[in-house]
């Protein structure tokens, strides 16, 4: 054994030590799901204290794993997604990923499984703080929180996933471009909850798309299956605004959201209710739904509060 | 690009011709007994009149080549639900998109400006220009009888309806044989990369289409999957691959080609996937849209009638063959 190899191996057993021991998830009595599993590794349980490769996660994860765990993250979505009836079990774990800086959550086909990047909630913050800052790096439409912001972002990152995960499970025909599907799982999804959810979420991700987007300059720019960042973002607000009119009209009303597009959200999200309910309706347990919308924690009150 | 002698190649249109059968979709209504499809009207001239005198040209030589007739013999398989009519007209723009209970409508304008763009792509070759303008027609029919097939058949759609139409017409281009796939890709891939469309900013990025440039990666990627060897040449093998031809960055590439991630770590595949296509076709685009075509639409094409579709030299068309 090398002397690296060593040093890592003891650096990962040194990983474990520190990190809070979460072998077992506890999950709330009557929102439980035998398709949604937890990915548990050791003694990390879900929430892994390395990358998806193995190798010891970086220690200034350390903080965000904390929190998660803590906050019973990747819980509360298991329990959120209990009314689903899949055909194929979805796994659910968090991880260092690729041990980036900048690793954004993602969903395997091969494994069906969906990983919450640690990386991805420390952009979140720093987005999150630099929006609450109002620099000049993004401009403050409507008003907002930090707290808003940082949990609004990972429930619609965590909602986008969950879209590629139901088309994969369930083998949904798309027929457009599979990313903008996911944004749109994720929009609709945000919507079914109540108003201050729907604007915790949507705005939190439009004013994420607003802050990271750099519009392309040349042809090659636009080769991503993504959409542009300024595309998601006024796909987002439209879903919003053609979903719940009178919740989220401030988005017209300041601007953000052209009227020449929000004229016709009304029909767009016409278009995605008809998708969702005939592709993925089918697989709900109404019932279940019910007592999932009936809970009012899913979010802290502070983080549903726009200022 | 493979010369086109008319224009009778554009009804292959929406009688894709995957001939797998596929299973049933849930809740869709079900498919007609009757002979409802596509048509031209028998009683009203569907080649509507020009009045600009410079449209009136485009009208005629459509007339002449009876195209919509070739089209509504080449939809013939179709069993849809209710019919749905086509037409030619003057817009005032180059493009009606089909909305429910209206006819598919191809837009004189639009075949002035596949004209006028074919001489500016191909400035001294007479036969691509020609061909230029031939696939260019095919992909804009294709594109609104795709949006008319989602429409009569309630098809949810995830995305947007109008890149879905896209990726329709791209699969119907590359799984009917070469000779549209030949026609319509390279022309419609020759289109979108010379758009004269500026780069999108600010609010442009509000619009509810895509800017031409996406379509043109959406296009490529479709069809390089299908037929790596004549569409490969675009795609990056490599971050930073610079080879003659490449458009389409390493990234984008790989998910065109390799949507599995386990194929990742194949490195015979990481040198140069072209090798390996047929074993990572599965979870590509290409494969993703033919997968959502057989089960939302194939089951409303007759296969008898499409085999009849197949079995006929549309190059060489004429009515009441």
């Amino acid at each position: 054994m090398t002397a690296i190899a060593r040093a890592a191996l003891l650096a990962a057993a040194l990983a474990c030590l520190a990190a809070p021991s979460v072998a077992q998830v506890k999950l709330t009595p009557g929102f439980t799901n035998p398709k949604i599993t937890f990915w548990n590794r050791k003694d990390d349980g879900p929430y892994w204290t390395t990358t998806d490769g193995g190798k010891p996660m970086a220690a200034s994860r350390t903080k965000v794993r904390d929190g998660m765990v803590k906050r019973r993250v990747l819980e509360e979505y298991g329990e959120f997604l209990s009314p689903l009836h899949l055909p194929r079990t979805l796994r659910i774990m968090a991880s260092d990923c690729n041990g980036g800086d900048f690793d954004s959550p993602y969903y395997s086909r091969t494994d069906k499984a969906m990983t919450v990047c640690y990386s991805y909630v420390g952009l979140t913050e720093q987005m999150a703080d630099d929006v609450t800052r109002n620099t000049a790096k993004v401009k403050r439409w409507i008003p907002t929180t930090r707290e808003q912001l940082v949990a609004g972002e990972f429930a619609a990152t965590v909602l986008h996933e969950t879209g590629h995960a139901l088309f994969d499970i369930l083998e949904i025909p798309v027929f457009g471009r599979e990313e903008d599907g996911a944004d749109q799982v994720e929009a609709y999804l945000a919507l079914q909850f109540g108003t201050d959810i729907a604007r915790t979420i949507i705005k939190a991700d439009a004013y994420f798309y607003e802050w990271t987007t750099t519009d392309p300059k040349t042809f090659t720019g636009f080769s991503d299956p993504h959409d542009v960042d300024s595309q998601r973002m006024y796909n987002l607000l439209c879903i919003g605004y053609g979903g719940q009119r009178a919740a989220f009209q401030d988005l017209v009303t300041s601007g953000w959201l052209p009227k020449e597009r929000a004229d016709g959200c009304d029909k767009e999200y016409a278009q995605l209710d008809r998708a969702f309910q005939r592709t993925v309706g089918p697989y709900i347990d109404q019932a279940q739904m019910a007592k999932v919308k009936a809970r009012k924690d899913w979010f802290l009150a502070a983080e549903l509060k726009d200022k | 690009m493979k010369r086109m002698s008319r224009m009778a190649m554009l009804a292959l249109a929406a009688a894709c011709a995957c001939l797998t059968a596929a299973p049933a979709m849930a809740q869709l209504p079900k498919p007609s007994q009757t002979q409802s499809q596509v048509y031209t009207s028998p009683f009203l001239d569907p080649y509507l009149p020009a009045s600009d005198r410079k449209l009136a040209p485009i009208r005629d030589k459509l007339k002449e080549l009876h195209v919509l007739e070739e089209l509504q013999a080449f939809l013939q398989p179709l069993r849809l639900p209710r019919e749905v009519k086509v037409v030619t007209d003057q817009c005032g723009t180059q493009r009606r998109p089909y909305a429910s209970g209206q006819p598919i409508t191809i837009c004189y304008e639009m075949v002035e400006q596949l004209l006028e763009m074919a001489p500016k792509i191909y400035p001294q070759n007479q036969q691509y220009q020609k061909d230029t303008v031939v696939g260019g027609f095919i992909e804009a029919a294709l594109h609104e009888t795709a949006l008319a097939i989602f429409d009569v058949l309630q098809i949810p759609i995830w995305g947007r309806a109008e890149d879905a139409a896209d990726r329709v017409s791209a699969l119907i281009m590359v799984e009917l044989g070469e000779d549209l796939e030949n026609a319509a890709m390279d022309a419609t891939i020759d289109l979108f990369r010379n758009s004269s469309e500026k780069i999108w900013t600010g609010t442009d990025f509000a619009r509810t289409g895509s800017p031409d440039a996406q379509r043109f990666f959406n296009f490529v990627c479709i069809a390089a999957a299908a037929d790596p060897d004549r569409y490969g040449k675009y795609l990056g093998k490599y971050d930073g691959d610079k080879t003659s031809g490449v458009i389409v960055p390493w990234d984008r590439s790989r998910s065109c080609m390799d949507g599995v991630s386990k194929y990742d770590d194949g490195a015979a595949c990481n040198d140069d996937f072209h090798k390996c296509y047929k074993a990572v076709r599965a979870g590509t685009e290409f494969d993703q849209i033919r997968k959502a075509f057989d089960l939302a639409i194939m089951p409303y094409v007759d296969q008898d009638a499409l085999i009849k579709v197949r079995a006929t030299d549309w190059l060489n068309w004429k009515p009441g063959k």
